[in-house]
């Protein structure tokens, strides 16, 4: 501890950078916690446990409790054995142009948090598409518990795939050869070798999944009905009824869960691994290439490929057209919509999001450097606040931001700041995450190198280290925009006559009715999203040509789709 | 090129681990490296050897003592402002340069002129025959290539001092003989002073004017290889260095530069050089090199075959000997009576080969 104190003093760089990074740490993650901590046992400035009391005597607080539970569990499960059917055709099986698995399992990431949300409403709600027009049932309700499964199991299954996928394919071929060897059929060699090798991969995709519906946010909103859950009763609570220690108390509820849940995926679920996921093939798996049993599989994955795809375009169909299931003619006056009265949100999600892109993606980068590379007093302190970040949903981040930036001395509540600090909490797991990966892949010597041969440490970290880690970089600042232009449980509590984003629009739209205009807000996020991607694309590959970190060759939306898969992140916006 | 001379006086490194216990990796060496020397760091993973090489670079501060190179103590010099280089065991290249680009980093760094680098590189690329791959990156490289430009990337520095940690450890066998006859002949040519770290015997045996052997933080004992070998001072560096027997006992009787043994099976006589450190009635090892122990079907000692080998050059035996197992070697049995398992034979010792260590 003395000698990190001295080292610190010894390079007064690194000393400024550490404060810094520490300050904005605690003022932006530890500080609004301990808020909601304080503030759940607060009432008119007496201590009492009365919020608690709310959560679980039984009530409204106690059913959107319960609600979340039984919903995150029928979603998980449901997800996970989507997923690990889509997987194992994906390992296993030859399948044609199965490229679009891949591209279906960025969609959750990159997209609008309430797109499926939308499109299950253009297909199955009242004048739906399905429900009305071709079965020709009045009034269909597709708000509600089983309206959240549907579109919650197609949000979040490509999460689960994408875990599930990695590790199938790290299970060495040769311990199934082993079993087909010893005498074993195929299902036998599925059921004794295969599935048990791949139960701590099934775990950790149900608990990843589980914590993405707890934190969810936007679907409830838009389809939930009068299914209640817990992130939409925070919410109620702090905007609606004004009662902050209730809704403190149940954000506290919220995050032990996510938290613990995280811990125990992180420490138990990950330390029972068999298998190392280096993400490659230890060698070629022979694929089944023929027979019914191929067939069936790849038939069943193409369905649902394509109920998945059929959801996200339905949407920038559903922009276009005058009023759904009354009158199907083609218009524009969406858009025109968009562009005059809800402009202000576009222009505002766009300057928030290009300013919280370089600071979020830098700060991520420093921050997976000094964890990496560097000894410091308080270094412990600084990984935790950090990890613990990854587990805080976004709901809670909202609350806990009107509860500590409300009042000096950080009154910043209603400003462009808070909007930023908030982009930049949601999307620095992720980025820190690729960081921290992709240091650790470089051997540690390559900067020894450099210095025993005569660069300073400035000169080390702009000629060696910024270059390697360029392209976890480039995916830290794409995400973070991503992110932030898609946020939306953490800042609907702090958007503002000030500042309006698109999200909060496309809520407000949903809530009364139309659906048209927050389809024509959907289609022209996802059209940003692509062209942030493409830019990625670019940046990745103009700068990376000449030499790979990685060994096989990937996009940069792959980089982020498994950055975003390994970050274990709670994305739920 | 102006080498220097590195001396370390009363080095002692200690790191404190997260749960605050403090252990100690290198305890008060000593050490005079002269000008132009290949000295070797050789020891068991863990004994220090690799922390000493970094405190010398520069790369781990010193928890007590000094280093010098040369007349000055390198105490407050940082790592990138030393006088040496270091060739990395992973070679460290940069992998975003190519192999031209990774020689002059360094030289970039010294803000020389493009055609006096030019000047420094290209007779270094001749040495190291890398003119052909210049313009490649590292990855498009064979190991023994990579480490070509490792060593080069060093080389061009001149540095006063070259440091070498474990470098041919990534290589295949046959390559890493054909690498450390390079790097002596260059070292050789050069003059350069020189320090190398590795925990193979014969790597160390093969490159070095004197082997530094190292266990558990310390130095147990530095000379030249074959003093080592034949003449080791402590019973770990007999073990460590090739194979040995050990035959316990107490000193019986001692001359000027003979020992008498007493052991369990019989007295050794011993001829020592520094017999007079050592005194009547200290408990001693004998030393038995595999290949000191002669067998035959006549003489005094008897012994009892356990099993016998043959390995084409040599024949191994493991003998029972009064209840102590041994192990020996016989050159060239071809030519040679060989015994077999369960034969009784005769065994002596060539006198000249014993060597005696403390127990």
């Amino acid at each position: 501890m003395k000698e990190n104190i001295r080292k610190l003093v010894k390079q007064p760089l690194l000393l400024i950078l550490v404060v810094l990074i520490m300050l904005t740490l605690i003022i932006f993650i530890a500080f609004p916690m301990f808020q909601i901590f304080l503030s759940s046992f607060l009432s008119n400035g007496e201590i009492n446990w009365q919020g608690y009391e709310r959560v679980f005597a039984g009530g409204q607080l106690t059913s959107a409790l319960t609600n979340s539970l039984v919903l995150a569990i029928i979603v998980s499960i449901l997800s996970t054995a989507i997923a690990y059917f889509f997987a194992y055709t994906f390992a296993y099986i030859e399948v044609p142009f199965k490229k679009i698995f891949n591209g279906i399992a960025i969609l959750p990431v990159i997209s609008p948090p309430f797109v499926i949300a939308l499109s299950a409403i253009l297909l199955f709600g009242r004048g739906g598409f399905i429900s009305e027009t071709l079965l020709g049932i009045e009034n269909a309700n597709i708000y509600g518990l089983h309206g959240l499964i549907l579109v919650q199991t197609l949000t979040y299954f490509p999460v689960a795939f994408l875990v599930l996928a990695g590790l199938l394919r790290s299970i060495s071929p040769s311990l199934e050869e082993a079993s087909d060897n010893l005498g074993s059929t195929k299902w036998q060699t599925f059921k004794k070798v295969t599935l048990p090798l791949s139960v701590p991969g099934i775990g950790n995709a149900f608990l990843l999944v589980f914590i993405q519906s707890m934190a969810d946010f936007g679907n409830p909103m838009t389809i939930g009905g009068d299914y209640n859950t817990v992130a939409r009763e925070i919410y109620m609570q702090a905007v609606g009824s004004y009662n902050m220690q209730a809704g403190a108390a149940l954000a506290m509820v919220l995050l032990t869960v996510t938290v613990i849940l995280y811990a125990v995926q992180k420490f138990w679920v990950g330390k029972k691994s068999y298998v190392t996921v280096t993400g490659k093939p230890t060698s070629a798996r022979k694929m089944v290439s023929k027979g019914v049993f191929r067939r069936i599989m790849i038939g069943i994955c193409y369905g649902l490929s394509a109920t998945v795809i059929l959801f996200y375009i339905l949407v920038p169909i559903g922009s276009f057209i005058q009023l759904w299931g009354v009158n199907y003619s083609f218009t524009l006056d969406h858009y025109s919509y968009v562009f005059s009265i809800g402009q202000k949100a576009v222009v505002d999600t766009l300057q928030l999001s290009i300013i919280a892109t370089p600071i979020g993606g830098l700060f991520a980068m420093i921050l997976a450097f000094l964890i990496v590379r560097k000894r410091f007093a308080g270094k412990k302190l600084m990984e935790g606040i950090s990890m613990l970040s990854i587990a805080i949903p976004g709901t809670v981040i909202g609350i806990s931001y009107i509860l500590a930036f409300n009042q000096a001395p950080l009154a910043i509540t209603g400003t462009a700041l808070i909007i930023i600090a908030a982009f930049i909490v949601r999307a620095m797991p992720v980025g820190i995450r690729s960081g921290i990966t992709s240091l650790q892949q470089i051997d540690p010597s390559i900067e020894e190198a450099a210095t025993n041969l005569g660069a300073s440490g400035s000169k080390t970290f702009f000629s060696i280290v910024l270059p390697l880690i360029r392209p976890a970089f480039f995916s830290s600042l794409v995400y973070t925009f991503v992110k932030s232009m898609t946020a939306m449980s953490a800042v609907i509590f702090l958007v503002s006559a000030r500042y309006n984003l698109i999200t909060a629009s496309i809520l407000a739209q949903v809530e009364s009715g139309r659906i048209g205009v927050a389809s024509a807000y959907c289609t022209l996020l996802i059209i940003l999203m692509i062209a942030a991607m493409l830019v990625l694309n670019g940046l990745t590959a103009l700068f990376t040509g000449k030499w790979k970190l990685r060994k096989d060759k990937q996009t940069g939306a792959e980089i982020i789709s498994k950055d975003a898969a390994n970050a274990d992140s709670v994305n739920a916006a | 090129m102006s080498a220097k001379s590195v001396k370390l006086e009363n080095v002692t490194k200690q790191f404190t681990d997260d749960e605050g216990k403090v252990m100690t990796a290198v305890k008060e060496v000593s050490l005079h490296i002269e000008k132009g020397e290949f000295a070797t760091l050789l020891g068991p993973s863990g004994c220090g050897k690799t922390t000493t090489l970094r405190m010398i670079a520069g790369f781990e501060e010193l928890s007590n003592g000094a280093i010098m190179f040369g007349e000055d103590n390198v105490q407050n010099i940082p790592a990138n402002k030393r006088d040496c280089t270091m060739v990395f065991q992973s070679y460290a290249l940069f992998p975003h340069m190519s192999v031209y680009e990774n020689i002059c980093y360094g030289l970039k760094l010294k803000k020389l002129s493009k055609s006096e680098i030019e000047k420094r590189v290209t007779p270094i690329m001749d040495i190291m025959n890398l003119h052909v791959n210049k313009n490649r990156m590292p990855n498009q490289l064979s190991g023994g290539q990579q480490q070509r430009v490792a060593l080069a990337r060093a080389l061009v520095m001149e540095p006063g001092v070259l440091l070498f940690d474990e470098p041919l450890s990534n290589l295949d066998a046959k390559l890493r003989i054909t690498m450390r006859d390079e790097i002596r002949r260059i070292q050789k040519e050069l003059g350069i002073t020189a320090i190398y770290v590795t925990h193979d015997q014969s790597e160390a045996m093969s490159l070095s004017d004197r082997i530094v052997v190292m266990n558990e933080g310390r130095i147990e004992q530095v000379g030249p290889p074959m003093e080592i070998y034949q003449k080791p001072k402590t019973k770990f560096v007999s073990d460590f260095i090739g194979t040995a027997n050990f035959l316990g006992g107490v000193v019986d009787k001692k001359d000027s530069d003979r020992l008498f043994v007493k052991t369990k099976q019989t007295t050794i006589e011993v001829l020592q050089k520094d017999a007079d450190t050592f005194h009547e009635g200290q408990s001693v090892s004998v030393v038995v090199r595999p290949e000191a122990i002669n067998l035959s079907k006549e003489g005094t000692e008897s012994a009892k075959v356990l099993k016998s080998v043959f390995m084409g050059q040599i024949q191994e035996y493991e003998l029972d000997f009064n209840g102590i197992q041994l192990y020996a070697v016989v050159a060239d049995p071809g030519g040679k009576e060989v015994y077999y398992d369960g034969d009784s034979v005769n065994l002596t010792f060539s006198q000249r080969s014993l060597h005696v260590v403390p127990a």
